[in-house]
């Protein structure tokens, strides 16, 4: 069976490091960082991503920012896309992910089986 | 000078020396005796002048008078009394009552002064007549006198259920029944018998816990003072005309002691007729300066009410402010850590000691990370999913949600959730986090066999939707009552709370422009908190 491709824009390295090697243990994924969401659709275009893990806050451009940018590009605009991030709870997302004006997201900290579940439930 | 002068001055000089004499002999052989007085009246209390007085101070006066005895009085708190008696300051201790917990310190007469017991007054139109007819009734009593509790153990046993409203002292008892406070008030009988006539008040025929009014003596010491009383008293009381009937009659109003001069009558009524004039001037000024006070004690409360909202208001901006940022710095690191103990779990062969490490590890970040989640809760300013509910469905699914904890705790639920209230435009969700939290509180107050009332209710005429969660539990300590809300506030640090659900549950319900209100049982015994919704 193919690898699942993820890749996780998180502007904390480890956090993608971590999320890489956990993922990637299980072998069923391949997950590719990016520190930065400037050059998200690029980096996109090139891997083909089936599902995108995003965080919101970061300090060059915002996670909604990027997710905009994704949506507007023909080639990546139907890669799902899932917000990670710190500053929402479960008991808004719900445990595997949930949604927030529209957006699907992900609280932290998250552990792996929260994750695959939720990459389970939005990937193609 | 005149031998006539000669013969008055000799004997004024021998009248003279003789008292001197008396006074020196007086002097020598009366024995001091200190005796510790408080207020109890009629048994013992000091008059305006500050002078002791009562039934037991007649009684024992007259017995030192017999045994040469040259007593001294010294007047106290009731603990005072205790308190010197042990350490030696006084004698004796008049009108003490035995029990085993104060024979380990101190050694009673056995002869009674007298015998108090307790003794319930009502309002007439409370119409209560006995034990059987004060289900539902206000009973007021002194905090902490023993009739009082005793009263409250009697209808505790016989599960009648009453509310129960606390005064200062007796005075303050007969005072709530004439102004309408209560229905019942518990009293001492030897203070009924002479202060509870008239007014609208009549005795029961609730009578219990009889008491004998006893001295007492440093525990081994000064028997013989005990044992003259004894003596004393029991060949007084053996008399029928004794001073021991003429004292008793005196304090407690007999007939005997209620037949009048006809003069004394209409110099009386004359009197009457001018205090009756003054009651009724004292009376209108009376109403007077009492709506005055109530204005000005509505107005401070209010003028208090809406400081303490603001102070909660700056510091809910302080921490909403707060929050995010927070919360941002500390999940990425928790993230990080989770996601590395999940790493290290697979790569490490798991021997029982490292399996405990990487459960303490991810504990802690829970822990870490639920303080974070309150946090959030807490300053959430996130849109409302409002939608049209029933209260008591609600109410229900939270019921639903705790039942199993309730059960494992031995606590019994109880539902009183009044039928057909309106619906109510809310966020479910956030209203069940409200009713829950509260349930939990209410929970970790209690302890086993506790009990907690969730209750609803319709206001209709100030159109309001209230929900209760009374508890009969550990109640809330002063110093807490006004931190409650605070955010951080707990009193179970250590044991898994973070003191945010309160906060959270105040934020939810204003954010639904309700009200919320936490205080202890009027009974005395748990806390109620009350939330108020315009339907
Ligand atoms: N029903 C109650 N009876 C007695 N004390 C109470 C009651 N409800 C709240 N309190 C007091 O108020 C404090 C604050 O309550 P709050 O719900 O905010 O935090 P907590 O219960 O300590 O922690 P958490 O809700 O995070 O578990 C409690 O620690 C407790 O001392
Ligand atoms: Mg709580």
């Amino acid at each position: 069976m193919l690898k699942k491709r993820i890749l996780v824009i998180d502007d904390e390295e480890v956090i993608g490091q971590m999320v890489k090697m956990n993922l990637e243990d299980t072998g069923e994924y391949a997950v590719e960082n990016l520190t930065s969401g400037l050059n998200a659709v690029g980096a996109a275009v090139a891997f083909k991503p089936d599902f995108i893990l995003l965080d919101v806050v970061m300090p060059d451009i915002d996670g909604p920012a990027v997710y905009n940018n994704l949506k507007e590009n023909k080639d990546t605009k139907d890669i799902p896309v899932v917000f990670l991030t710190a500053i929402a709870t479960d008991q808004d997302t719900g445990a595997s992910g949930g949604i927030i004006g529209g957006r699907p997201i992900l609280s932290k900290p998250i552990t792996t089986r929260k994750l695959i579940e939720c990459i389970k439930k939005y990937s193609k | 000078m005149s031998p006539e002068r000669n013969i008055m001055k000799k004997i004024l000089f021998f009248l003279a020396l003789i008292l001197f004499a008396a006074n020196l002999y007086a002097a020598d052989t009366l024995i001091p005796v200190k005796v510790g007085i408080y207020e109890d009246a009629p048994l013992v209390f000091t008059g305006p002048d500050k002078n002791p007085q009562g039934i037991c101070v007649d009684l024992l006066d007259k017995i030192a008078q017999k045994e040469g005895w040259k007593i001294e009085y010294l007047y106290g708190s009731w603990p005072e009394c205790l308190e010197r008696l042990k350490s030696g300051q006084i004698d004796l201790l008049v009108d003490i009552i035995y029990t085993d917990e104060r024979s380990k310190l101190y050694d009673f007469t056995k002869e009674s002064f007298i015998s108090d017991w307790g003794e319930a007054y009502a309002t007439r139109e409370s119409g209560v007549r006995s034990i059987l007819d004060i289900k539902d009734k206000i009973v007021a009593g002194v905090s902490n006198d023993m009739f009082y509790l005793e009263f409250r153990k009697l209808t505790k046993a016989f599960n009648i259920k009453c509310k129960f409203i606390e005064a200062g002292d007796y005075p303050g008892v007969f005072r709530m029944l004439e102004e309408g406070k209560a229905d019942i008030g518990v009293v001492g009988r030897l203070y009924g018998a002479r202060y509870g006539q008239g007014h609208g008040i009549e005795r029961t025929a609730i009578v219990f816990s009889p008491q004998d009014s006893l001295v007492a003596a440093q525990k081994g010491k000064n028997q013989e003072l005990l044992e003259a009383i004894d003596r004393d008293i029991s060949l007084m009381k053996e008399d029928k005309n004794s001073y021991y009937y003429r004292v008793i009659d005196k304090w407690l109003g007999n007939a005997k002691a209620r037949r009048f001069l006809s003069f004394l009558f209409w110099f009386s009524v004359s009197a009457l007729g001018l205090l009756l004039l003054f009651i009724s001037l004292s009376v209108i000024l009376k109403t007077q300066v009492a709506r005055r006070t109530r204005d000005l004690t509505a107005a401070y409360a209010k003028l208090k009410e809406t400081q303490e909202q603001l102070i909660q208001a700056a510091k809910m901006q302080v921490v909403g402010g707060l929050a995010s940022g927070v919360a941002h710095e500390v999940k990425n690191p928790l993230t990080i850590i989770i996601q590395g103990v999940e790493y290290l779990e697979r790569k490490i062969p798991p021997d029982a000691n490292i399996r405990m490490v990487f459960g303490n590890i991810k504990n802690a970040v829970g822990r870490a990370d639920s303080i974070i989640r309150g946090l959030l809760d807490f300053s959430r300013v996130s849109k409302l999913e409002m939608t049209h509910e029933d209260v008591n469905l609600l109410c229900e699914r939270c019921l639903a949600l705790m039942k199993h904890q309730f059960d494992k705790e031995r606590i019994r639920l109880v539902k009183e959730l009044q039928p057909g209230i309106p619906g109510i435009t809310v966020d479910k969700n956030k209203i069940e986090q409200v009713v829950i939290n509260l349930l939990m509180n209410a929970l970790q107050a209690s302890s086993e066999e506790g009990r907690i009332i969730l209750r609803t209710r319709f206001e209709e005429e100030e159109g309001e939707i209230i929900i209760e969660v009374e508890d009969s539990g550990s109640g809330i300590s002063p110093e807490a009552l006004n931190k409650l809300f605070d955010p951080f506030f707990t009193t179970k640090r250590g044991k898994g709370g973070t003191g945010l659900g309160l906060s959270v549950v105040k934020n939810i319900v204003e954010m639904h422009n309700g009200k919320i209100q936490i205080r202890n049982n009027d009974s005395g015994k748990g806390a109620v908190a009350i939330v108020t919704f315009k339907a």
